[in-house]
């Protein structure tokens, strides 16, 4: 326990040094969005086969502009999912995307949304974004903010035919609302 | 009452139902601890597996941190009321979310810790785990209501069981001890009956073949053994009672004989004219008989030191030389020597003039031969020494006496030789001067012849006296009647001289020396004819009587002469005591003193009574018989 809190409070200095340090402010909002992230990796379960060795990395990806700053990068550091490390990629096209689990689009790719999530459709990507019709577009998880919180909503539909599963404990937190 | 004195039959019941009881007791509080801990352990689990079930439920709400989600989780402890709160901390120890909803954050630790039991609940602290990552922990609270309501069934549980099984021992206990109890009471009451009883045919009824039966096999076969004993008791009992009421007859006998014994001594030393006295080893009298009191003119009371003879007043025989303390009798004694006829002289206020004792003395000795005391006798012979004293001169009195009348009949005899001769050579004087010789000279020659004459009645009258002692014959029956016949016929010549008679009287006959007596009459009859008034013609009187009864008799011999007197009743019997001139009345003065000596031999008394010219009475008194 005492460990645990030191442990705590380290990487508590560590992130504000680390922040401080990069000199960039990330909304908490995003640090909330970026934690939701984690989770996600923890209570979506994919199949084994679906990685090629059993110490690969666990990719999340962030494509186009990142909002996170380092704190999602912070965030997983050291995580890992079954053995498998999570690790923070990078894409800048959607066609640059590969081999990551989850996908983060960012707001800055709102314009060719529908075309990124046309060309993700048949990959086992759990993908997540901001845009107001994101799920309409065919993705999978969105940020619904709600006063000062951060909710998601689940597209249910895609969600089902998908070859992974969505834990059901995160799908009853789902925002029960449609879009 | 203590366990000890209890009745068997309480004893019995009370082993059982103790030892029952403890038995149930430990049982029943080892169930119910057992119990207590399982259902605490139990309890613990189960609320630890709720606490899991919510945490693994809870999860995704904590990774969210989704409060109202995770209230919803919590809610699930609605369907047990003895959750009475829960909340689930997040990772940092926040809490997210409250059961009830409304509670205060205040009442919730304020961060995790460890599961258990506290004052009054229950709290489980279980960690809400997404694979390894600790996300929060589930915390809940139970009261222990459940917990409590279970110990009051067992206790009551535990209660009835104790309860109805103690019932149930004491019922089969009530039952069961009678099958020990009873032999042993029928026991009891047996001996109890031979004890009050005294009757040891007496057998005890045998109940089994266990050991109570064994007793009373064994109790039986001692009781047969007892009764043997007794019998064999009773016999030698009588026996002794026998001897005893013979001993004790015997010990009455002895115990009397003793007290005889005892007063005949007591009777001795009151009695006895010796004075006994003995002492203990400090010299403290504890016999101090009469006799000795009056010898010694007072009791040792008041003795000082152990000084007897001061005390006392004792001295040498010289009556003068204090006796010395060391050499009384006593004293002696204690130094264990003896003492034999020691001469003492006593002088006290009871004996002025003092007594000579004479004492002896010795030691008291115990079985062992050690001194213990001393006793000693004495005896007075003051008088003893006087009689002895008097013996002496009665002796040399009559050496003297005797020699005196050997002189007297030598001195008589051989004066009668000369005498004769101045007689015969006087007549032959007086023949041959027939008429020749002067008228005085004649008269000097008859005086002579008178002289001589009378000289010569003298010294045979002397010899007379002496011969009363000296030429005694033995004694015979003597008739006075005759002696005094004799005398008058001797003296018819003086009485026709005279013109006198003599008057006999009535006389006895008694023992007497027929010599003597007609000596004292002859004596007696012719001084009443001499001592006769010129006158007058004498008549005497003689005559007497015997008194059988006393063994006296008495004469008495009375004539009417001259008479005497009567002062010179007692001297005339004396020797050559005369009461006239010779030439007024001729004699010699022997012829009285010859019979008061004649009396006197033959133990008798003669007494003179008469008065001047009335006649004179002699009175003999003689024993009949006289003593051998």
């Amino acid at each position: 326990m005492i460990l645990s809190r030191r442990h705590f409070l380290t990487s508590m200095i560590l992130a504000g040094f680390v922040l401080l340090g990069a000199g960039q402010s990330v909304s908490e909002e995003y640090q909330v969005k970026a934690l939701f992230l984690f989770n996600f990796a923890q209570f979506v379960k994919w199949p084994s086969s679906d990685f090629s060795s059993a110490n690969e990395p666990f990719r999340i990806g962030v494509l186009g502009e990142n909002p996170f700053g380092t704190f999602l990068s912070e965030t997983v550091k050291g995580e890992s999912v079954e053995g498998h490390p999570l690790v923070v990629q990078h894409y800048d096209s959607p066609a640059a995307v590969k081999d990551c689990k989850i996908l983060f689009v960012s707001d800055s790719e709102k314009e060719a949304i529908g075309q990124i999530l046309a060309a993700l459709k048949d990959r086992d990507v759990l993908t997540v974004g901001d845009t107001p019709d994101f799920l309409k577009e065919g993705g999978i998880i969105r940020f619904v903010p709600e006063g000062n919180k951060i909710h998601f909503r689940v597209g249910l539909d895609r969600a089902n035919n998908l070859k992974f599963s969505i834990s059901s404990k995160v799908l009853r937190l789902a925002d029960p609302g449609k879009d | 009452m203590s366990f000890r004195d209890m009745p068997i039959r309480r004893k019995l019941m009370t082993v059982i139902l103790l030892t029952s009881g403890a038995v149930l007791m430990l049982s029943c509080a080892g169930f119910c601890t057992y119990e207590m801990v399982a259902l605490r352990k139990g309890m613990l689990k189960e609320y630890t597996t709720g606490a899991q079930i919510i945490a693994a439920n809870s999860t995704a709400s904590l990774a969210f941190r989704n409060e109202a989600d995770a209230a919803e989780v919590l809610a699930a402890f609605k369907t047990d009321p003895r959750v009475v709160e829960a909340c689930l901390y997040d990772q940092k120890g926040k809490v997210l979310a409250r059961y009830p909803a409304g509670a205060p954050v205040s009442i919730f630790p304020t961060h995790p810790s460890e599961s258990g039991y506290r004052q009054d609940h229950l709290e489980i602290f279980y960690p809400v785990l997404q694979g390894s990552r600790v996300l929060g922990t589930v915390f809940l609270q139970s009261d222990l209501s459940d917990l409590s309501e279970r110990y009051y069934a067992y206790a009551w549980l535990a209660g009835a069981i104790i309860a109805c099984s103690i019932l149930l021992a004491y019922l089969l206990s009530r039952m069961l001890q009678k099958q020990i109890s009873t032999p042993v009471l029928g026991l009891v009451e047996t001996a109890k009956l031979i004890s009050q009883e005294g009757d040891f045919s007496v057998r005890a009824e045998k109940s089994g073949e266990d050991e109570v039966g064994a007793l009373t096999d064994a109790f039986n076969q001692v009781l047969a053994r007892v009764e043997d004993q007794e019998q064999a008791i009773r016999k030698l009992n009588a026996d002794l009672e026998e001897r005893i009421v013979e001993r004790t007859a015997e010990l009455a006998l002895t115990g009397r004989k003793l007290e005889e014994n005892k007063n005949l001594l007591d009777s001795v030393l009151h009695n006895i004219k010796d004075g006994i006295v003995a002492v203990d080893e400090k010299g403290r009298y504890f016999v101090f008989n009469p006799a000795a009191e009056k010898i010694m003119g007072r009791t040792p009371e008041g003795i000082l030191d152990n000084k007897r003879m001061e005390h006392f007043g004792l001295f040498r025989p010289d009556g003068v030389t204090p006796f010395p303390e060391s050499e009384g009798v006593l004293s002696r004694a204690l130094r264990g020597l003896e003492t034999h006829d020691l001469e003492m002289f006593v002088r006290n206020p009871l004996h002025p003039d003092g007594l000579l004792i004479i004492t002896s003395g010795r030691p008291l000795l115990d079985e062992k031969g050690k001194t213990m005391g001393g006793v000693g006798i004495f005896r007075d012979v003051t008088e003893q020494k006087r009689q002895e004293n008097l013996k002496i001169y009665a002796k040399a009195l009559e050496n003297s006496n005797r020699e005196l009348q050997d002189f007297i009949f030598v001195a008589s005899h051989d004066l009668q030789e000369p005498l004769r001769k101045i007689q015969s050579y006087g007549n032959f004087l007086l023949d041959e001067t027939k008429g020749s010789l002067s008228e005085a000279a004649s008269v000097y020659l008859a005086r002579i012849q008178t002289a001589a004459k009378r000289m010569s009645g003298l010294i045979e009258d002397l010899l007379q006296l002496t011969r009363v002692t000296t030429k005694a014959k033995p004694f015979e029956l003597v008739n006075v009647s005759e002696i005094v016949g004799e005398v008058q016929a001797d003296l018819e010549l003086k009485l026709r001289e005279t013109g006198g008679k003599i008057m006999i009287g009535e006389l006895p006959e008694l023992e007497a020396d027929p010599t003597q007596m007609r000596q004292l009459f002859q004596n007696l009859i012719s001084n009443a004819l001499k001592y006769r008034k010129a006158d007058v013609a004498p008549v005497v009187m003689v005559q007497g009587k015997a008194d059988e009864g006393k063994g006296w008799c008495r004469v008495l011999v009375r004539d009417n002469g001259i008479g005497f007197d009567p002062k010179y009743s007692e001297k005339i019997f004396n020797i050559f005591q005369r009461l006239h001139a010779n030439d007024e009345y001729e004699g010699t003065g022997i012829g009285l003193a010859i019979c008061r000596k004649v009396v006197e031999r033959h133990s008798g008394t003669i007494t003179a009574r008469g008065e001047v010219g009335k006649g004179a009475e002699f009175e003999i008194v003689l024993p009949i018989k006289q003593a051998k």
